[in-house]
């Protein structure tokens, strides 16, 4: 199969930066953020009307705002990084989700990096004596980001408790990661040996969406951004808000658990504080509305 | 479910029955009564609460869990499916009536060697520790009977039956009895619209 070398023409429109617009881009990136950050607050707001209101003041009063700080960070570093208590007995759920974690922050890094440190869309070679620790980091994560998201599909489609209880949001979300680091590969792989047929092309157009640049680059590589785009539009209602719902739940119940601990109680203090404001409630219909039958004594009592 | 406050006497008689039929480890309750005193002496008051999971419409538990163990049956009760539970304890902290355990590793049973009824309960589970709740006693509901609580209570505050049902027995207890009464959902800010209902 001959693979058409990527004839890019920019002429006067510049290198790729201008001819796909970075500020668009950015725009795009911010337009999405402001999506996910909307919808993440709105999930925020709904556990919070459950949370008991006066829980976060208290804990605020008795262990300080440090104490507060260094929970954040200990659920941080135990539960989201090294995941610890999260998954339970089952060992390949536990390792594929590491490695789609693990996988999906080290990608994230290496865009972060590539933003900063890189022109954006300039090629850095894969090979060679310039080793480069972004591609690297990119690509060492991709392979484990991709092996994960791998096991989590099979196991959504083969397993049967997982195919049972299998939504849209959890194969939307796992698939979208699986196609985000093939496309990703795939990409890279046609960028290579297009570079490679032709070191004189600018560095920028191994990599471009230019449509008069080879199909086989522009199709995986339109197919990556918008996968990646459609992630983060869709966080709010897909598996992906787990990432940043399940920590913070789990922080309340750590911050109950210290609580305790401070207050010599056995009970977790958040959830004393959730049969506080059910007993608060109760008290206060009683003392807004007596009931009439108070002082008198019941039909059943009468009888009795 | 109606729970009528009024005849609630505190005596934890449902706690122990659902203990016994649920086989639920140390500090594991899904019936529980708190009470509260308040007023000042000589016009004091004491009521009791009897709080169990609420089964709501909108459960915060089920949309909480990341593995979608949490699931609703047809007739409206909230279950763990324990196969599913991953142990993310997201619905503990979701619930708002605290209504969700997940003991810890070390606390599922009371003694070193579990005794007949926790070896019996071992043996329905997939694995221990996961996340633990009510089910209104489902496999009691689908033989045709009552949840352990509502049997066992002796004064009979707990009315189980279809709240949709004009003809069952809490609908047939509010007209009967309280009809000008509305019964009262607990925490109804969190929204969650629960399928207990609070008589005062």
């Amino acid at each position: 199969m001959s693979l058409q070398v990527v004839q890019l023409d920019l002429g006067g429109m510049g290198t790729f930066p201008t001819f796909v617009s970075v500020s668009l881009i950015d725009l795009l990136a911010t337009v999405t953020l402001v999506i996910v950050i909307i919808g993440a607050f709105w999930k925020y707001l709904s556990w919070r009307r459950s949370s008991p209101p006066a829980f976060f003041r208290a804990a605020r009063r008795s262990l300080g705002s440090g104490g507060l700080v260094s929970i954040f960070f200990s659920e941080l570093v135990n539960r989201v990084l090294l995941q610890k208590n999260v998954i339970n007995e089952d060992r390949t759920r536990r390792f594929s989700h590491l490695a789609m974690f693990w996988g999906f922050i080290g990608l994230s890094v290496t865009t972060t990096l590539d933003y900063f440190f890189n022109q954006p869309g300039n090629y850095i070679p894969l090979f060679g004596s310039n080793l480069s620790v972004i591609r690297l980091l990119g690509n060492v994560s991709g392979v484990v980001m991709l092996i994960g998201a791998t096991i989590a599909i099979a196991r959504l489609i083969a397993v049967p408790k997982f195919r049972r209880g299998r939504t849209f949001g959890d194969v939307w979300f796992t698939s979208l990661l699986f196609i985000v680091g093939v496309t990703g590969f795939l990409a890279e792989y046609y960028g290579e040996v297009a570079y490679a047929a032709n070191p004189s092309i600018p560095p920028a157009a191994a990599y471009s969406l230019s449509l008069s640049a080879s199909p086989f680059i522009v199709i995986p590589y339109g197919i990556h951004l918008a996968a990646i785009g459609l992630l983060f539009l869709s966080a709010p209602i897909s598996a992906f808000i787990h990432v940043l719902q399940v920590p913070s739940m789990r922080y309340a119940e750590s911050v109950g658990a210290k609580l305790s601990l401070v207050h010599g109680q056995e009970k977790n203090e958040f959830r004393s504080f959730k049969e506080g404001a059910m007993l608060d409630q109760i008290q206060k219909s009683y003392e807004t509305s007596p009931n009439p039958s108070d002082s008198a004594k019941s039909p059943e009592v009468e009888k009795a | 479910m109606l729970i009528d406050l009024k005849r609630c006497i505190g005596c934890d008689a449902c706690t122990i029955a659902c203990k016994q039929e649920q086989g639920t480890p140390p500090d594991v309750m899904f019936a529980r009564v708190f009470s509260r005193e308040y007023g000042k002496f000589p016009n004091t008051k004491k009521f009791f609460l009897p709080i169990l999971c609420n089964h709501c419409e909108d459960p915060p538990c089920m949309k909480a869990c990341p593995s979608h163990a949490i699931q609703k049956r047809k007739d409206g009760i909230v279950f763990v499916d324990e196969d599913k539970c991953c142990g993310a304890q997201a619905c503990v902290s979701a619930c708002p009536y605290g209504a969700i355990y997940y003991p810890a590793k070390d606390s599922i049973k009371y003694f070193d060697e579990p005794t007949e009824m926790e070896k019996y309960q071992f043996q329905r589970k997939v694995k221990l520790p996961v996340a633990m709740k009510c089910n209104f006693c489902s496999h009691r509901v689908d033989s045709g009977m009552e949840p352990a609580c509502v049997v066992t209570c002796p004064t009979g505050c707990r009315i189980f039956g279809d709240l949709d049902n004009p003809n069952s027995k809490p609908n047939v207890y509010l007209k009967e009895r309280m009809p000008q009464e509305t019964p009262l959902p607990l925490r109804p800010e969190a929204n969650t619209r629960p399928n207990v209902l609070y008589l005062k």
